[in-house]
């Protein structure tokens, strides 16, 4: 049986056991389904370390139930950052780093072998030439080491300290402190801290959803394949039927959802001329592949096209283009000036109007009105009407509103729904 | 580009590398100590074998002191990962409020060699709301800056400010933290009133709102635990949620409600119990949000939210059936 670690290999697999304690939160050893028992300790066991004060833990009559609890409110940094911090390492990976590092402050500018002569001098560890080498090779690609020629000879140097830049713009270090929050691959922002030893004493973030960054493996080739214009092949994962499945597009943009915590890719799919929105969490795999040489002229018919898209829908099951929706509410004029506001920085400029003392309608033209449904609920106790060439709008806004009054006001027990 | 998933940043590399630039000598209880506070529960077990003469050789124990073997000037210089998102950064709008113009080309000069690594070009934030902050207002930024200073120096400001219902107050507040907001897209300061109170509160005021500000001499020696004021101010019943698992509810919900601290347990085959700690300043937040999921979720307390669901829901069968209500 081979010895438990807390460090790991892929971050794949970690990925989905930290997304389920972490989005779902409840789930006990018998309802992972698809791990074996020792898979399920050891994962467990893994987060329990990683994430040491997040963890909660309740006994059910089913067995332990733990849990992730975070309140992103009240944290100065995201806590899930630090499963990126886990990768495993040999032992020459680690004394490699800080040997070649701590003898170049002191001696830059060295050949490969003279770095490993002055490792043995100055630290009397022995390591092959070639292994050194190596290491300082990958370094390079990394950036922390320059790599010069020298006539035949190689010489690697260190580059200059993050403390530099940031001792000279103490204003990009508090930047930093916000951005590692708040920005896309924020994980990467807070790598920046432990790089250059500063921690976040000025932010808090609110509406924002940690568990985004378990993606940003998968962002990272993405934002690449839009930069660079080209398409990719993906394997997606469905979030139905748990079925891995194989797609290509052209990625140009991530849409992203304030309220609802969901992250979506969008696609052109070339072969039926559609854009599509793909889940970021059903994404298991991206493949950059070919350039894509109408990128520009998709782009920008995006750009024209998203302002029609209520969420991430661009289209509609009735077979129309688009989707017109009217609603009428009944807003106090004197004192309910805030629902006006909320109607303006919510509506997505659609069109307001007062249409009676009280009465105001506000009118919108969508993809897929169906999308607007869960919005349109926020309003409930003062909707008079829902008008739409969306048949289904009204109808299910109703049907929906019934079952909740019939489960708030008749039903008898507590648990029954 | 290089690896996120690298033992570059991994977190033992990240707290050897913290040790030795901070100390050229240390004591095995304040490694010890140190390495817990750093690194992950079962991190001590493993590591501190490791870093003596019999693993990894940084330190050599010498009057039962470690002593560091590595340069106190160790570093380690940014990755170009690193430097990429710097420089991504560096075009956000929010930017100036940290930087002016000069000062982000200089910065952008000495990141010439690397790509940003994202622009907000490849993001579109579809449901943000619209009345976002005006961070290039020069009065703004100037505000922003008053206020960083004012955390950092620990020290009371006095502020002008303008309410919702656009009559002005002015007081004294120790401001804590800034809180940016994503979806509404702006900040807002989280601050503590006036000694004088004797329980100490937050205090939200959104940074768009205030007119005037300006950091006084008054200094505390250590800023309140706003978490800990925050959890204080939560109500004591929860809100208990049901939800059904249908139409996929029970990911989403779980997913939306993650912002909040929460609990969730399953009740039979397809219904689960969700309790959501909130205090008053997001009732109505999170009273919307409830609402957005239709008969999907089921409040069935506390008391208070249960009324205020039913309030609505009685106010728009009205609207929706008259006749059926009566």
């Amino acid at each position: 049986m081979s010895e438990f670690n807390e460090l790991i290999k892929s971050f794949a697999k970690s990925r989905e056991y930290v997304r389920d304690f972490f989005v779902y939160g409840f789930k006990t050893r018998d309802e992972f389904a698809g791990w074996s028992s020792r898979t399920y300790d050891n994962e467990r066991r893994r987060l329990e370390s990683w994430l040491s004060g997040y963890v909660r833990q309740e006994h059910t009559g089913k067995g332990k139930n733990i849990y992730l609890s975070i309140d992103s409110n009240l944290l100065d940094t995201n806590p899930l950052y630090r499963v990126w911090k886990t990768k495993s390492f040999t032992d020459n990976d680690i004394m490699l780093h800080f040997y070649i590092l701590d003898f170049l402050i002191q001696s830059p500018e060295k050949t490969a072998e003279e770095i490993t002569d002055g490792i043995l001098t100055r630290y009397g560890v022995v390591f092959d030439s070639q292994m050194v080498r190596r290491k300082c090779n990958q370094y390079a690609k990394e950036g922390i080491l320059h790599k010069k020629r020298n006539g035949r000879e190689i010489l690697y140097c260190l580059a200059p300290p993050a403390k530099e830049l940031f001792a000279a713009h103490p204003g990009l270090r508090n930047a930093v402190k916000l951005y590692q929050l708040s920005s896309p691959l924020g994980i990467i922002g807070n790598t920046i801290m432990d790089t250059a030893s500063f921690h976040n004493d000025l932010f808090r973030i609110k509406h924002n959803f940690f568990v985004h960054t378990l993606e940003d493996e998968i962002l990272l080739p993405l934002l690449d394949a839009i930069h660079t214009q080209r398409s990719v092949a993906l394997t997606i994962k469905s979030t139905k039927s748990d079925r891995l499945l194989t797609t290509e597009g052209v990625p140009l943009k991530i849409f992203i959802s304030t309220r609802t915590g969901r992250r979506y890719l969008c696609l052109y799919l070339p072969k039926t001329k559609r854009f599509t929105n793909i889940r970021m969490d059903a994404v298991k795999k991206v493949s950059v592949t070919e350039p894509f040489p109408e990128y520009k002229s998709i782009a920008d018919k995006l750009e024209k096209n998203k302002a029609s898209a209520w969420g991430v829908s661009f289209q509609n099951d009735n077979h129309q283009h688009s989707e017109h929706v009217r609603l009428t509410l009944h807003i106090n004029e004197l004192s309910e000036s805030h629902i006006i506001k909320r109607l303006n920085r919510e509506g997505k400029g659609g069109t307001i109007k007062r249409v009676a003392p009280d009465t105001f309608t506000y009118e919108i033209t969508v993809f897929d009105a169906n999308e607007m449904l869960p919005w349109i609920r926020t309003f409930t106790g003062r909707i008079l009407s829902i008008d739409s060439d969306c048949p289904q709008l009204a109808s299910r806004f109703q049907r929906d509103l019934l079952t909740m009054y019939h489960m708030y006001f008749e039903e008898k027990t507590e648990t029954s729904m | 580009m290089s690896e996120l998933f690298s033992e570059i940043y991994n977190c033992y590399f990240q707290v050897i590398k913290s040790l030795i630039e901070q100390k050229s000598t240390i004591s095995e209880r304040e490694l010890n100590y140190r390495i817990q506070s750093f690194c992950f529960e079962e991190s001590i077990l493993y590591l501190l074998p490791k870093l003596g003469e019999k693993g990894w050789g940084f330190y050599e124990k010498k009057d039962g002191v470690l002593h560091s073997r590595l340069s106190k000037d160790f570093y380690v210089p940014l990755t170009d990962l690193q430097k990429s998102y710097l420089k991504a950064i560096l075009s956000d709008e929010k930017i100036g409020l940290f930087l002016d113009e000069a000062k982000i080309a200089q910065i952008n000069a000495s990141l010439a060699d690397v790509e940003p690594l994202f622009s907000s070009e490849d993001f579109y934030y579809y449901d943000r709301f619209a009345d976002k902050d005006d961070y290039a207002s020069p009065e703004y930024k100037e505000h922003f800056q008053t206020i960083l200073y004012a955390i950092q120096n620990r020290c009371y400001v006095d502020i002008i400010y303008e309410s919702r219902h656009h009559r002005r107050m002015h007081h004294k507040y120790l401001p804590c933290r800034l809180e940016y907001s994503i979806k509404n897209d702006c900040f807002r300061l989280l601050a503590v009133a006036s000694r004088a109170q004797e329980r100490k509160r937050v205090i939200t005021l959104n940074l768009q709102r205030i007119v005037a500000v300006t950091a006084t001499d008054i200094v505390v020696h250590k800023l309140p635990d706003i978490s800990r004021l925050y959890k204080r101010s939560c109500y004591k019943e929860p809100v208990r949620v049901l939800i059904k698992n249908r139409r996929n509810a029970l990911e989403r919900a779980m997913l939306q409600f993650a912002n909040y601290e929460k609990s969730t347990r399953r009740l039979n085959e397809d219904t689960y119990e969700c309790l959501i700690y909130y205090n008053k300043e997001t009732e109505t937040e999170l009273l919307i949000e409830i609402l957005s999921f239709g008969p999907m979720l089921k409040v069935v307390g506390n008391e208070t939210f249960l009324r205020l669901i039913k309030e609505r829901l009685i106010a728009q069968h009205h609207r929706t059936f008259p006749s059926a209500s009566g």
